[in-house]
């Protein structure tokens, strides 16, 4: 009880409640004179330009706010409450997670068997479905949500357990500490490239055969380099997943401790350089994915986009757009936390000044919460429509005419794209989390700025190049939801 | 840490090897052609149609509609027996709206999938990126894109398009109408590339033929999304605007046009294409009350109705307001995918006349589609009466040209097929097989 005291801080807690409340306020109060049709027609009718300054100025507004609330007041919001802790918790959920993975592999290797010899289109085939809805979409978000959800389903674990117990000493090879997750990241890069820039990402064959080849792969690297070793260093799934399982307000290991979004960020243990090189690769492949498709980027690379001519005619200048987003991100966001620095170790002895890499370190966790509010702001659309055709498929997963889930009358409909209310509110729940991500980024900002320097001034001072970046990405984020689109 | 139950069971090494041998005997079967363990007798075994979709990509929202129309024409035609005594089996492959990607699909439906046509498609740089490939495997290949590409004579004898007529038809067919009914003097708005190039070529020659005139001619660059400043470049002298705008900003070009001429405004002409699978009553499209449209196929059944465009819509499941029934809101493709439906029946009858057993007839079956002719209006006809040409490999139809009123599209004039006709560009019976 005495951290739930700490917890309902009226102080802290109701900057957070102000913050939701300005958005929500902000971004509904303009009414709509006119209006209307087919989903992004409709949405160039909206008056986003008025939704994006309201969101722009709730994100001022946030950082001013919390600018002047000393960490004393704001740290206690991130603090959790503890609940219930289970008597015997690690020995009963290893033999639970083996199962639980043994199951996922199982249901893994089916989609993939059902990807290489079902339905060739990807919208029936379930495993398009399970691999780009399911896991890239929806576990991604609940990891966000609900905590770390993957350790259970993660296609590996049980069955190398199986095979090579528990035991994983000696190794065939060693991969050294230092490598720390660099590894990942290579892997991140190669996944994104995957994914953006091949032309059929979501053929049924196709992509059977990039995610038996990774499984596969990841296989061998655990018997290779350890499970242990591998699974922190070089799986980038479930480094990332991991990651993002932090936002998360539950948290559950032998406790079970919830907790403001985003506590356990700041929580132990630190990040390392290339896991906030990770943060910052990730917020980088969700900003390109929705920039390749704006118009201003197709005007770029010379393309009508009324005559997209398909990916494949421009596999090229999308792995360069990717490489490129991706270095001006990471070098903005260290330029941004290298001038914080700079300005704040003025007049600071040598021997107390802070170092750019330990910055960047404790920065690189507030580009979580903006990179978790893009990927749902970006792919709430896509959830309404393959969500459908993911029910479809489950129905008839091997396209035999079968209908497990009794919907043999169904049928996809986007008709609610064409509704003047329906896609206002898209709109705005859209426009909301990419705002609502960017004040929680601020607020962890603002606690990693009080732990690294010293007083109110310093931390001001250090954190300010920072703001400034989190208002430039809200309006970036807000301006390529409205932007016109047309690959 | 060091009970039995943790020692390992497999060494690594060992374990690397039976991953080796599985990975080798994964990749031998996915190289195998996906129908081996068919044995079944040629006779009995269904005929392959592949249907090229574009089931991702910017022609998704046509993609779909494609799909619901050729799942039911393919279980109609099933239910009534299949071909040859055969059932027919549609294989569906993503071309992600991609010319490449196209051209690859076609190649898989002859090697992998061994189908015995190729059918569908609508975005005009797909069927030009594919049509050579499908004139390499020799696969005939029936395309429902309504562009000019087919009659043209840029393609080849494989390649077909009996189900829907090309825009060079249609618009030929809206100008004695425009010119009658409407005004003599247009000002054409059409998007700079060459969608619009095709309308402004074929709608200013056809016109001129009415005695009529183009006054204004406006191109717009494709990426626009605001359109005020091009209206002012409308000569005063117009009578008749003709607009054909695709994209997504189609709705703020007529909300900004209504803005621009307010309640005196010229003739309103447009194609559908604009509007496909958008709902006419939506608020923002309230200015276009009065305006006319041409239309493919009338998506709001008219009051002559016929029994096989009644039959046609419950078979797909489209209401009469051209909505899915199953959800109202969800306005169909109805101007374009009863092309996919004909083009299914006249593949149909073009096997049984060609008595088709296996890809060995594939140029008999040709040769009996290039003997067709006329088509009457019927349930493998519900848009109505078509006329094929088979030197050209182009069908020809009726035409609809329909007043927006109170938010329907009432069909106020129907073409005759002899309205569309054109001076044959190509005779493809002449190149071999």
């Amino acid at each position: 009880m005495f951290e739930m005291k700490h917890y309902v801080n009226r102080f802290g807690f109701s900057i957070a409640v102000f913050a939701l409340l300005v958005v929500l306020c902000v971004l509904n109060a303009t009414e709509l004179a006119f209006a209307h049709a087919a989903d992004q027609g409709f949405v160039l009718l909206l008056p986003t330009d008025v939704y994006i300054s309201s969101g722009v100025i709730s994100v001022v507004i946030s950082i001013i706010f919390v600018s002047v609330v000393s960490k004393k007041h704001l740290s206690p919001i991130f603090r959790p409450i503890s609940f219930f802790k289970i008597p015997k918790f690690k020995s009963v959920s290893r033999t639970a997670l083996t199962v639980s993975s043994l199951v996922s592999s199982m249901v893994l290797l089916t989609v993939i068997a059902v990807g290489m010899f079902g339905s060739r289109d990807p919208l029936s085939n379930p495993l398009p479905l399970m691999i780009w809805t399911v896991w890239w979409i929806g576990i991604f978000l609940l990891q966000g949500l609900f905590g770390d959800i993957w350790r259970w389903l993660n296609p590996w674990s049980g069955l190398y357990s199986l095979v090579f117990g528990r035991n994983d000493e000696k190794p065939i090879l060693t991969l050294p500490a230092s490598f720390e997750q660099w590894p990942a990241l290579g892997i991140f890069l190669l996944f994104s490239v995957f994914y953006l820039a091949d032309p059929a990402p979501s053929d049924p064959h196709h992509l059977a055969e990039i995610v038996l080849g990774y499984w596969v792969f990841t296989f061998v690297a655990l018997i290779i380099f350890g499970a242990k070793t591998w699974f922190l260093q070089g799986e980038i799934f479930t480094i990332l997943f991991g990651l993002i399982s932090r936002l998360s307000p539950v948290q559950f290991s032998d406790k079970l401790r919830i907790g403001f979004p985003g506590w356990a960020l700041i929580s132990k243990p630190e990040f390392t350089l290339s896991a906030s090189f990770i943060c910052m690769a990730l917020l980088g492949l969700g900003s390109f994915d929705g920039l390749n498709e704006t118009f201003w980027w197709l005007g770029v690379l010379g393309v009508n986009p009324l005559e997209f001519p398909g990916k494949s005619a421009i596999i090229n200048e999308t792995i360069v757009g990717l490489i490129a987003a991706n270095i001006a991100l990471m070098g903005l966001f260290c330029l941004c936390v290298w001038l914080g620095v700079l300005f704040a170790n003025r007049g600071v002895a040598l021997e107390d000044k802070v170092g750019l890499k330990s910055a960047v370190i404790c920065f690189a966790p507030a580009l979580l919460p903006i990179a978790f509010g893009y990927h749902f702001a970006h792919f709430l659309t896509s959830i309404l429509v393959s969500g459908q055709y993911l029910l479809i498929a489950l129905a008839d997963p091997f396209s035999t005419g079968a209908n497990y889930l009794g919907l043999s009358n169904f049928q996809v409909t986007t008709g609610f794209f064409t509704d003047q209310d329906i896609v206002r509110q898209i709109w705005l729940t859209q426009a909301g989390a990419v705002v609502v991500s960017h004040i929680l980024a601020v607020m962890l900002t603002h606690i990693a700025a009080a732990k690294l320097f010293t007083g109110k001034l310093k931390t001001i001072i250090g954190e300010t190049p920072l703001s400034l970046f989190m208002i430039f990405y809200t309006l970036f984020g807000l301006w390529l939801l409205a932007a016109p689109k047309g690959a | 840490m060091s009970d039995n139950k943790n020692k390992p069971n497999i060494s690594r090494r060992s374990a690397l090897k039976t991953l080796g041998l599985g990975a080798g005997a994964v990749a031998a079967t996915s190289l195998l052609p996906r129908t081996m363990g068919f044995a079944q007798a040629q006779s009995s075994a269904p005929i392959k149609i592949g249907f090229q979709q574009h089931s991702t990509g910017i022609g998704a929202a046509y993609g779909r509609w494609y799909g619901r129309t050729t799942d039911a024409a393919i279980a109609r035609i099933n239910d009534m027996g299949g071909i040859n005594g055969r059932p027919v089996e549609l294989i569906a492959e993503d071309d992600g709206t991609d010319p490449k990607r196209g051209a690859e699909v076609l190649e898989k439906f002859a090697n992998q999938h061994e189908v015995d046509v190729a059918f569908g498609t609508l975005f005009s740089h797909v069927v030009i990126g594919s049509a050579p490939r499908a004139g390499e495997l020799k696969l005939p290949y029936f395309v429902v894109s309504e562009g000019h590409h087919v009659a043209s004579g840029m393609l080849n004898r494989y390649t077909m398009q009996p189900g829907i007529t090309d825009v060079k038809s249609q618009v030929q067919a809206m100008a004695p109408f425009v010119s009658s009914n409407l005004g003599k003097k247009v000002t054409m708005i059409y998007p700079d590339f060459a969608f619009g190039h095709d309308h402004r070529d074929f709608f200013t020659a056809a016109i001129e033929k009415e005695g009529g005139q183009v006054v204004g001619s406006i191109a717009v660059p494709p990426a626009e999304t605001s359109f005020t400043k091009y209206f002012p470049k409308i000569p005063r002298e117009t009578e008749v605007i003709y607009h054909v705008m695709v994209g997504p900003a189609v709705l703020t070009f007529v909300k900004e046009m209504g803005e621009f001429f307010g309640p005196s405004r010229p003739e309103i002409f447009g194609f559908i294409d604009s509007l496909e699978a958008v709902d006419i009553k939506s608020p923002g499209l309230d200015y276009l009350e009065g305006t006319y449209f041409w239309e493919g196929n009338p998506r709001n059944a008219q009051a002559d109705q016929t029994s096989f465009d009644k039959n046609f819509r419950d078979a797909v499941g489209v209401d009469a307001r051209g909505a899915s029934s199953s959800d109202s809101k969800d306005v169909s493709t109805y101007s374009h995918m009863f092309g996919c439906w004909e083009t299914l029946n006249i593949i149909k009858r073009g096997m049984e006349a060609a008595d088709y057993q296996g890809p060995g007839d594939r140029s008999k079956l040709i040769e009996a589609v290039e003997g067709m002719t006329d088509m009457d209006a019927s349930d493998d006809h519900p848009q109505g009466a078509k006329r094929f040409n088979g030197k050209t490999h182009q069908t020809f139809g009726l035409q609809y040209i329909s007043k927006v009123t109170n938010g329907d599209l009432v069909v106020e004039h129907t073409t005759s097929i002899e309205d569309g006709l054109y001076e044959d560009e190509v005779d493809y019976t002449t190149q071999s097989f």
